[in-house]
């Protein structure tokens, strides 16, 4: 168990190190020059060599990598001219634009991914897995209908129509909450509520819809299996032979796509969601580095969304060893 | 005040401009009414974070905006009139120009004090000019490295030098030496980058965060990408201050709510939204419902930029003069404002200087009908020969500029002409397509003017001379290198004369259109909307911002 | 859905006592005036689906007495596995239509409220699946399912239970059972799956224990090892056992009676001896002669039953197995084809009943070659 989380964490630092290299060099092939774009218009070559070098980009893209990876663990120290700028270890490198260590940024923005992450996922998992259980055992009837109707219907919503709407009426037309957004938990308990309770009524209503629908067919697949029938022959009551044996089996595919989901919501994947309701989140940190060219923002966000997807990855199956005893870590 | 933010905000969140939608656009409305109040604290939403808000750094019109709260430049615009009118702000006066206009002398207002109750001297602004020269604050406008002597080769103070051709006589006296005559000088300190920093409290290249106020507000604190938050800097007085208020209490920026969001925020009006403004400017899915809406009318503000939008075509490779001409009686302007959200967009443009400019002549070589004069367009297609030409167009890749490209496409089908859009990634659309290795036959773009005078939109844009110059950063998408054009420029700068240099400007603008080098489609205009508790709010028309400077807060 | 019982006086049973002497032999089927333990009348269980009406189990009957053995065989799709678990109520709350009487012990089954028929079920009557590893739920251990049986129906500590499941892990002949009652089914091997099988269904010491195929899954030597268990388990508790099969050869040394089913019918009916040594039906024949002896001849040629078992919505008429016999040629007037032939009597026997319009002689011509 252990030599195999350790193995598995070795694979997911090789796997982050790939990712850094990819989108480094990807970046460089592109054909967006964070210089010029630093440099303004009419921008004189000499200027613009000028910002190259203030921006380290003067130098091999092998060589700036090796400095952004050897600052990953012994720190770096920005700025040659005006002001020393030190980025301790683990260094993910200096924002272009506002001259801010990347983590720091990505520390700053990360409590609000956290809060709405989990908070919606904790609400969409619960109520999928009730409401798709209660499709399951109501198969074909009003209740399954309903339930199922009202999945294909959440799944067809766009996050940023439904953003918008319950925006429109909650906030503008009926004025029962404050203009959504993110306030510490910590600064005002009640703040933080009211502000993400709009973010998360979004992600629920879009997301329960997939998770409804698929706890009803991991269920129904359940509900065909033989040792189900065993808990009824042994006398169990109905709801003992759904809720034990049945959820307890039928968890396990639902478990790994909400372990994924997790590890990308709080990675900064829901970024339609950050946009609509004003929430500076991981996501759109990163759409605007790749709109301002800004290399260790881009680099920094993709690493820290990926390095939670394969955090989740990792958790998903040790969680998975424990919820299946068939599956042996080795 | 460059194109590229204007340009970004508005596409990334005019995601579903309705196309084809025309209305009549309701009129700006300057809040004449009422008396300014004192106190209260005005919120802005913003949809982004500034990209900077260094003085020697910002080069966008909302930081820009927000900046004339925060520091003072040496000269500035009053809006409270009819026309915007320079004014000395450090400086007591506009500036005086030596008789070549190559050497400009300021003296600076007495009694001006920084937020901490020190004098701002003459040495602060010299010390603030100097620090823009560095690599490490970048993003600001290039004048001063292209006038000042020595200005090619300074590389910023920081390595201990300073340049040479500011002088500092006194306290209060500051001289640039320039090395040609530039007689609209005095209209480009009016930019923040010719404002004052003291040394003692210049942060470098975080400074953005840590800007150090000779305005009426000061940062009390600023987190990128969520909050900035100004209150009253108790050093600054009314007395010394030619066109600023210190009305309400605080200024809140909160960065980062979609615009669709902050649009239907301030429209409906509720209680946290009422003392609120925006800067960016209403998205262009929700322009014309705003637009026309009457209710709204006294909080709508449609603020006219100096800026054109444009279609160049390459005259290196569309050779022929007729079927440039053709091309600009065929465009059917009608459908392509449609794109870009209709008559609340802006005027059908014919001129390439907007009316707000100095220097703007009017005039209309071709079509009086923004929908095209076919028969024109086809007469002059025959006289070329009826060529059947297969054209590149390089557009932005949003939808927006996808109706605009289909709509280009379709007019000049009309004649014969072939379009091939390439639609380029609207982050590098600009560094594509400025990049002389990237030549398209036809390119899209749009120009704002630093400051309202010719002297920033038609030598930068046609001056053949400077291609070569900037292989990286050509701003002559038309590629013209039009040998009368270049006289006319080079005339330009050497004459002081105003009324002599605007007339031989639109003379330019008129034999630009000549020689058929780019179809003016729009003088823009920006739209805004306001709280109804937000008061004292003048279009700023300079910068296309709702101005911050008289605002106040009813209670 | 279970329909409305008819009651007609005469089957009215448990006048007297509910014990009925399961040590006295008795007359089969034809009687109904004696109390029986396991009492079934005519079953039914009818699923209507899209295609028609799928008749599962039509018209089935028979008695079973405590300590007595009954084998239902027949091949899949014959209706066996259906008829069991008729018996433990679990068509209660599906689609399917349940009609007929099942009385056990004085009760009548099919029109039993689920609440009390679930009281019945793991503790009166209890079932042995044929497949363990897929019987058992593979995440919890084989302890905590069997503890979980008893608890259902024993107000007992956990832990009370638990020592039960180990009690019984042990009494079925799992080594170390304290030990294995924590491992998890995949961790058994696939006679000590079934084993833990059987010790869930005889945790609470079922009066009528079903066993479904209980040795398929198994190899021939495990097989007669569960085989044993049963019977000597049979014999410690004493509960009535059934046991389903496709397999005469499983049946032929532990079970009393044995009741042929085809198409969802009766075919043939009687006490072991009878039908092994003079099988009346023909199909009863063919499954004889597909049965692997493990004493008999070895070079013998297994013989399946050509063709397949017959749709259960559409099923031939006149005898239902007539398409696939080959003595339909020996009846004259292609009566077989036509006429459903009735349950009826063997001459000589009053416990012996077949369905078939073979004339005894023929029969009697046949049987002593099919039967050894």
């Amino acid at each position: 168990m252990f030599r195999y989380l350790v193995r598995r964490l070795l694979a997911a630092a090789l796997i982050l190190l790939v990712i850094s290299v990819i989108t480094f060099f990807v970046f460089f092939a592109l054909p967006s020059d964070p210089a010029l774009l630093a440099c303004g218009k009419t921008c004189s070559p000499a200027r613009l060599a000028e910002i190259r070098h203030s921006l380290g980009l003067d130098r091999s893209t092998v060589v700036q990598f090796w400095e952004f990876f050897k600052g990953l663990f012994a720190g770096r120290d920005y700025g040659d001219q005006s002001v020393r700028i030190h980025c301790g270890a683990p260094c993910l490198g200096v924002s272009f634009q506002t001259d801010t260590p990347v983590l720091t940024t990505l520390l700053q923005n990360f409590p609000a991914d956290l809060s709405l992450g989990l908070g919606a996922a904790a609400v969409f998992l619960v109520a999928g897995l009730g409401l798709g259980t209660l499709a399951a055992v109501r198969r074909g009837r009003a209740t399954d209908k309903l339930a199922v109707g009202a999945a294909l219907f959440g799944v067809s919503l766009q996050i940023y129509f439904v953003g918008l709407l319950l925006l429109y009426l909650f906030v503008d037309k009926w004025q029962l909450l404050p203009a959504a957004g993110y306030t510490p938990i910590t600064q005002d308990p009640v703040a933080w509520f009211q502000g993400l309770l709009l973010p998360w009524a979004t992600l629920v209503i879009v997301y329960l819809a997939l998770y409804t629908r698929l706890t009803r067919s991991s269920m129904l697949e359940v509900f065909g299996e033989d040792y189900m029938r065993t808990a009824r022959a042994k006398g169990l009551p109905a709801g003992r032979v759904v809720l034990k044996h049945g959820l307890r089996a039928a968890i396990t595919p639902v478990v790994t796509i909400f372990g994924m989901d997790v590890g990308s919501l709080i990675g900064g994947s829901a970024v339609i969601t950050e946009s609509v309701f004003g929430i500076n989140g991981i996501g759109k940190l990163a759409v605007n580095s790749v709109q301002n060219s800004d290399l260790p923002v881009i680099l920094g966000t993709t690493l820290f969304a990926a390095t939670f997807v394969v955090l989740a990855n990792v958790v998903v199956d040790l969680v998975y060893g424990l919820v299946d005893p068939r599956v042996r870590l080795a | 005040m460059t194109r590229t933010r204007r340009t970004v905000a508005l596409s990334v969140s005019a995601l579903a401009v309705a196309l084809g939608a025309t209305a009549c656009g309701g009129g700006s409305a300057a809040d004449a009414g009422g008396s300014p109040v004192k106190g209260g604290t005005l919120t802005i939403l913003d949809s982004a974070d500034y990209d900077h808000l260094d003085p020697q750094r910002t080069y966008y019109t909302q930081p820009d905006s927000t900046d004339e709260l925060l520091v003072r430049t040496l000269t500035t615009w009053d809006e409270t009139g009819a026309r915007p009118k320079l004014v000395g702000d450090l400086a007591t006066s506009t500036g005086t120009p030596s008789k070549d206009d190559t050497t400009w002398t300021f003296h600076l207002r007495p009694g001006i004090k920084w937020q901490d109750g020190s004098d701002v001297t003459a040495q602060d602004v010299k010390y603030g000019i100097e620090r823009g020269f560095s690599g490490d604050i970048n993003g600001g406008p290039p004048y001063a490295a292209q006038w000042l002597v020595g200005g090619g080769s300074y590389k910023g103070p920081y390595g201990g030098k300073q340049l040479a051709s500011i002088q500092t006589p006194d306290q209060s006296t500051i001289v640039f030496h320039l090395s040609r005559p530039v007689a609209d000088f005095n209209e480009a300190t009016a930019m923040t980058n010719w404002s004052a920093v003291p040394k003692a409290h210049d942060t470098g290249s975080t400074y953005d965060t840590h800007v150090w106020s000779d305005g009426p507000y000061m940062i009390q604190s600023y987190t990128h990408n969520k909050e900035l938050v100004l209150v009253r800097n108790k050093y600054w007085k009314q007395s010394t201050d030619p066109v600023r208020e210190q009305n309400v209490d605080e200024f809140d920026v909160k960065f980062g709510q979609d615009q669709s969001a902050i649009d239907q925020q301030i429209k409906s009006d509720g209680p946290a939204a009422q003392t609120a403004t925006m800067q960016y400017p209403i998205a262009g899915s929700d322009l014309n419902s705003i637009a026309n809406d009457p209710t709204l009318k006294s909080r709508y503000y449609k603020i006219p930029a100096p800026g054109i939008n444009y279609l160049a075509i390459n005259q290196n490779t569309v050779k022929n003069l007729k079927v440039r001409q053709a091309i600009e009686y065929a465009i059917d302007k009608a459908t392509v404002r449609g794109a870009f959200g209709g008559a609340a967009y802006g005027e059908y443009a014919s001129t390439m200087l907007s009316p707000g400019i100095g220097g703007y002549k009017k005039f209309n070589l071709y079509s009086t009908d923004p929908a095209g004069d076919l028969t024109k367009a086809k007469a002059l297609m025959r006289q070329a020969g009826n060529p059947k030409p297969t054209l590149s167009l390089a557009v932005e890749e949003t939808p927006t500029q996808e109706h605009f490209a289909d709509a280009v496409k379709t007019s000049l089908a009309r004649i014969g002409i072939d379009v091939n859009i390439v639609p380029i990634q609207t982050a590098n659309y600009f560094s594509t397509v400025d990049n002389l290795k990237n030549q398209y036959d036809l390119t899209w773009g749009d120009w704002i003017a630093d400051w309202p005078n010719a002297s920033t939109v038609l030598p930068t844009l046609f001056d053949g001379r400077l291609i070569a110059k900037n292989p990286q950063a050509n701003q002559d998408l038309s590629y013209l290198n039009d040998p009368k054009v270049n006289a006319m420029i080079d005339k330009a700068a050497k004459t002081t004369d105003l009324t002599r240099r605007n007339a031989i400007y639109g003379d330019m603008d008129e034999q630009i259109m000549k020689d058929a080098a780019v179809v003016p489609l729009m003088y823009m205009d920006f739209s805004e909307l306001a709280g109804s508790k937000v008061g004292g709010i003048i279009p700023d028309p300079i910068l296309a911002e709702p101005s911050l400077v008289h605002v106040y807060v009813k209670h | 859905m279970s329909q409305p019982t008819k009651e007609s006086p005469e089957s009215q049973p448990m006048e007297g006592s509910p014990e009925s002497p399961h040590a006295q032999p008795r007359p089969l089927a034809v009687s109904t005036a004696t109390p029986a333990f396991l009492d079934v009348r005519d079953l039914r269980v009818h699923f209507p689906t899209e295609d028609g009406v799928v008749r599962s189990v039509d018209g089935v009957s028979f008695t079973l007495d405590k300590g007595r053995t009954l084998g239902i065989v027949g091949e899949s799709g014959s209706g066996k596995s259906v008829t069991s678990l008729a018996l433990l109520g679990l068509h209660k709350g599906t689609r399917a239509l349940v009609s007929g009487e099942v009385w056990l012990d004085g009760r009548e089954l099919v029109a039993l409220p689920e609440k009390e028929m679930r009281q019945l079920r793991g503790s009166t009557v209890s079932m042995i699946f044929q497949d363990p590893l897929s019987a058992l739920h593979p995440f919890f251990t084989v302890g905590a399912q069997i503890a979980e049986a008893y608890r259902v129906h024993h107000q007992v500590s956990r832990k009370e239970a638990n020592d039960r499941a180990v009690e019984m892990l042990q009494r079925v002949g799992i080594p170390q059972p304290r030990r294995r009652a924590k491992d998890y089914p995949h961790q058994f091997s696939g006679g000590m799956r079934q084993r833990a099988m059987i010790a869930m269904s005889l945790v609470c010491d079922p009066a009528l224990l079903i066993a479904d195929e209980p040795t398929t899954a198994l190899d021939v030597t495990v097989q007669a090892q569960i085989l044993d268990l049963i019977g000597d388990l049979q014999q410690e508790f004493g509960s009535a056992v059934v046991i389903i099969t496709h397999d005469l050869g499983v049946v032929a040394g532990v079970a009393d009676d044995i009741l042929v089913m085809y198409g969802g019918r009766r075919i043939e009916y009687g006490t072991v001896r009878d039908v092994l040594k003079r099988p009346q039906h023909p199909y009863t024949w063919g499954l004889l002669q597909s049965m692997p002896h493990i004493a008999g001849d070895v070079d013998r040629r297994l013989n399946p039953i050509p063709g397949s078992p017959p749709s259960l919505i559409n099923l031939p008429g006149g005898c239902a197995f007539h398409p696939r016999c080959p003595h339909k040629g020996q009846v004259p007037d292609g009566r077989c084809s036509l006429e459903r032939p009735e349950l009826v009597p063997v001459p000589g026997t009053a416990e012996h009943i077949a369905a078939c319009h073979l004339v005894a002689d023929i029969r009697g011509g046949e049987n002593t070659r099919a039967a050894q």
